[in-house]
């Protein structure tokens, strides 16, 4: 009899609670709204007399007047915060189109007189075009969650990635390293060649570490660059003229070669048009499907579907506006386990990778982008049609094919073995 | 971007205080931080869940705290939170100011226990 009344009060008290809950602002409604009920519900579980679930409604109902007044003067205040900003940067604005303007009027007069120095600097700055050099470099922290069944691990890393026009750096660090493994990556797109470094944390084998270098811009998956290259510096694949289909982020089988996924995205609307968000779909013509376990009938099944599976999602979790250009504020990337999903029909998600941006700076990192090695470092160069295994001792790694061979200034490297 | 050091969050409100305490130990959802506030202060601060998830809120916009995968074992629809390298720094600073107000008030010969 008891226990009925105190559901009955529960009950009513929720259902007040959530015509209330009209009082608070949209945003906080419909992001807290659930979680503040199921709250009241958790609550109500450990009320076992009348008298205290009286007591807790009238509690509740005073919280939710007061905490709704709130929520509506924090807003007001954010709004008028924005208003103030919207005006300062309105001024901002004015007053740099007005410097523009005079510096583009002096810059003139100087070509007209003959002075020619600021645009040879200009060419000389981007390296190979005469283009308005795009340069910064982005400071972060992310998180890494792998779910597979009931076993799940995160491990956090903090990243520096730099742009200077079509170059771009980046390195990796895992901040809390559960045991002892290499746990720093650089990897270096200098125009030419990507090289990728991984330092052991000790010597092994009479090397300090492994560098691998490739041919093209597009980054590896090692240490979770080519995830943070997605949302930060590849500005480049997005403003070709494209089909609908993405390089893969992940390598999900071993076959040799570039794989390349169905994919829709959506770009930013102001420069680097960085993308804002980006569906993979598990497409079946383009996937090594015996690889992943499946039956001839699963393959079937996923042909014949009217949607494609989702295998993985990206999305910008907004984007700053600095010195005219936007970059992610953050990201979150998520990656799904398609099989499940035709055995359950829900996706199961399998990995997660949020990043956060620190900070930004508009120059980039001059450290960075040198793929320089210090100690002996175990060469797997790619760029040939058989690998290259030679031991490179504290030097620049070679950005020629030709420097492999014949080029003798690199005097310090040992030849390890003949070409695979 | 650049981000707030820990100082120009002073003094907290007691609401933001008790939930950075509460998460300094271990990631917890909503309820659970309600229940450690009531117990850790013997029931003297109860915070109603309007005021705890209004709290939070402005906590995870101020980066004090985040949200956390947590426990997949438990209930999907919790969700946990995790304080962040800045809630902890902005905790100690809270601590370290009422330690130093407790020190005065010794000094002028008021009674602590």
């Amino acid at each position: 009899m008891k226990s009925c009344a105190i559901k009955t009060i529960r009950d009513t008290c929720l259902w007040f609670y959530r015509q209330m809950l009209r009082l608070f602002p949209a945003q906080f409604r419909n992001h807290y709204g659930f979680l503040v009920l199921s709250a009241i519900e958790d609550e109500f579980s450990q009320v076992f007399s009348i008298r205290k679930a009286v007591g807790l409604t009238f509690h509740i109902f005073l919280d939710a007047f007061t905490s709704a007044v709130r929520e509506h003067c924090h807003a007001f205040s954010k709004r008028t915060l924005y208003f103030r900003a919207s005006l300062l940067a309105f001024l901002g604005l004015y007053l740099a189109i007005v410097a523009l303007a005079f510096l583009h009027l002096s810059n003139n007069l100087h070509v007209a007189n003959g002075d020619l120095s600021s645009q040879s600097q200009n060419v000389a700055a981007t390296g190979v075009s005469a283009a308005k050099p795009l340069t910064y470099t982005v400071d972060g922290k992310f998180r890494y969650k792998v779910q597979l069944s009931q076993i799940s691990q995160t491990q956090e890393y903090s990243f520096r990635l730099t742009v200077s026009n079509q170059f771009w750096a980046a390195s990796v660090h895992l901040i809390r390293a559960p045991i002892r493994t290499a746990t720093d990556i650089k990897q270096v797109y200098n125009g030419d060649v990507r090289a990728s470094i991984f330092p052991f944390p000790s010597p092994k084998r009479g090397a300090d570490g492994l560098a691998f270098v490739r041919s093209g811009d597009l980054p590896t998956s090692d240490g979770f660059i080519r995830q943070l290259w997605l949302g930060y510096a590849s500005q480049r694949v997005f403003a070709r003229p494209e089909t609908n289909r993405l390089e893969v982020l992940c390598r999900l089988d071993d076959r040799e070669g570039p794989a390349r996924a169905a994919a829709e995205w959506t770009l930013s609307r102001t420069p680097p048009h960085l993308p804002a968000s980006v569906t993979y779909f598990f497409d079946p013509a383009d996937w090594n499907m015996p690889r992943f376990g499946l039956s001839s009938e699963q393959v079937e099944l996923i042909s014949k579907r009217s949607q494609p599976l989702v295998w993985a999602t990206y999305k910008a979790t907004g984007f700053t506006n600095a010195s005219g250009i936007s970059l992610p504020q953050g990201f979150r990337l998520a990656g799904y386990e398609s099989v499940n999903e035709i055995r359950t029909g829900s996706p199961q998600r399998v990995f997660e990778l949020e990043a956060e941006t620190e900070n930004i700076s508009m120059i980039c990192d001059p450290e960075l982008l040198q793929s320089r090695v210090t100690g002996a470092y175990e060469v797997y160069d790619t760029r040939l049609v058989f690998t290259m295994h030679y031991k490179l001792v504290n030097s620049d790694i070679p950005d020629r094919i030709a420097a492999l061979q014949f080029d003798d200034t690199y005097a310090n490297r040992v030849a390890m073995s003949s070409p695979k | 971007m650049k981000s707030r050091s820990a100082d120009d969050f002073l003094p907290l409100t007691p609401a933001v205080f008790h939930i950075l305490l509460s998460l300094s130990d271990t990631d917890r959802h909503g309820y659970a931080i309600m229940q450690d506030v009531d117990t850790t202060t013997k029931g003297q601060i109860r915070m109603g869940p309007g005021t705890l998830y209004g709290t939070i809120k402005r906590m995870i916009e101020d980066k004090l705290i985040e949200e956390s995968s947590g426990d997949p074992a438990e209930d999907q629809r919790r969700r946990y939170y995790h304080i962040t390298t800045l809630g902890r720094a902005v905790a100690n600073a809270e601590s370290t100011r009422l330690y130093s107000i407790v020190q005065v008030a010794k000094q002028r010969g008021l009674q602590t226990r």
